[in-house]
């Protein structure tokens, strides 16, 4: 489907002002996975119901490892925040279902932009990951240099 | 003076605001290879969202441990974050904007964009004065 240049607008705008923030608010509370985790969400999500089967598989496998107890968690509420997206799509302050359409046609705009809407949070959420790990990973580095020292 | 020139002057005012800060992230960028900085401004000048550029921004400082030597990275990002936020805040202010549109965007992105342009002329500058700088070929 193509999207008018009014929702196109909203999209640019949604990103920067929810979906950004959104993605900052989500690692704060919930732990990042490894760098390699983060490139298969970020290959998913070119697809909305690819990235929701992956991150419900990976919310069901067993972690084992204690250094990877967190995966579950953060899967846990990723799904719940990719079906959430999903039913906001229609409501403020996204709403960029038009009104008035066939349920067939209402149901391939919702797939549309919570696609799209998909792909830009994990884009977010995946370059925030990624610093937060390297961050983390230098602090590390200066913890193993000082005891060194 | 319809509403496209006087966001562009409002900008060019900043920019010279900002100045010398573009110089000393300028001159912090040197550790960095020069494909990045010329990588970093067409990411700037294409790009249609801020997050854009500041996930750009992330990932090249997440990768790249040059990007963090200096504390280039986070330093740039730290300042579109806060000084460039805000100097779109008062333009928007200035020119009547409200800030939930794609205009009040559009200004936010033209800040960057001067911004970047400034620290890679710096970039280029800096790198001659030491010595040639790094090659363009060392992506």
């Amino acid at each position: 489907m193509q999207a008018t240049r009014e929702q196109l607008e909203q999209m640019r705008l949604l990103s920067d002002r929810e979906l950004y923030a959104q993605a900052q608010t989500f690692l704060q509370s919930y732990k990042p996975p490894e760098n390699k985790q983060l490139a298969g969400l970020l290959e998913f999500s070119r697809n909305m119901n690819d990235l929701q089967s992956f991150a419900k598989h990976q919310q069901s496998r067993d972690w084992g490892n204690k250094s990877k107890e967190h995966y579950k968690a953060f899967y846990s509420e990723l799904n719940k925040y990719l079906q959430k997206l999903r039913q906001q799509v229609e409501t403020p302050p996204y709403s960029l279902v038009t009104q008035g359409l066939t349920a067939k046609a209402k149901k391939d705009q919702v797939e549309f932009f919570a696609g799209w809407l998909a792909r830009e949070f994990i884009q977010h959420l995946v370059a925030q990951a990624q610093i937060m790990i390297a961050e983390e990973e230098n602090q590390r580095q200066a913890g193993t240099r000082r005891t060194h020292a | 003076m319809n509403q496209q020139i006087k966001i562009a002057r409002e900008v060019a005012v900043r920019a010279d605001g900002f100045y010398e800060n573009a110089k000393t992230l300028g001159e912090k960028a040197t550790t960095v290879k020069r494909a990045q900085i010329t990588g970093l401004e067409s990411q700037a000048n294409s790009a249609l969202k801020v997050s854009d550029v500041l996930d750009f921004i992330k990932v090249r400082t997440a990768r790249h441990e040059e990007w963090r030597k200096q504390q280039f990275g986070p330093e740039l990002l730290q300042f579109i974050e806060q000084n460039l936020r805000q100097q779109r805040q008062d333009i928007c202010a200035i020119l009547s904007i409200a800030d939930d549109t794609i205009t009040a965007q559009d200004v936010y992105l033209l800040l960057i964009r001067a911004l970047i342009r400034q620290i890679a002329a710096q970039y280029e500058f800096t790198s001659q004065l030491r010595g040639g700088g790094h090659n363009a070929s060392d992506a």
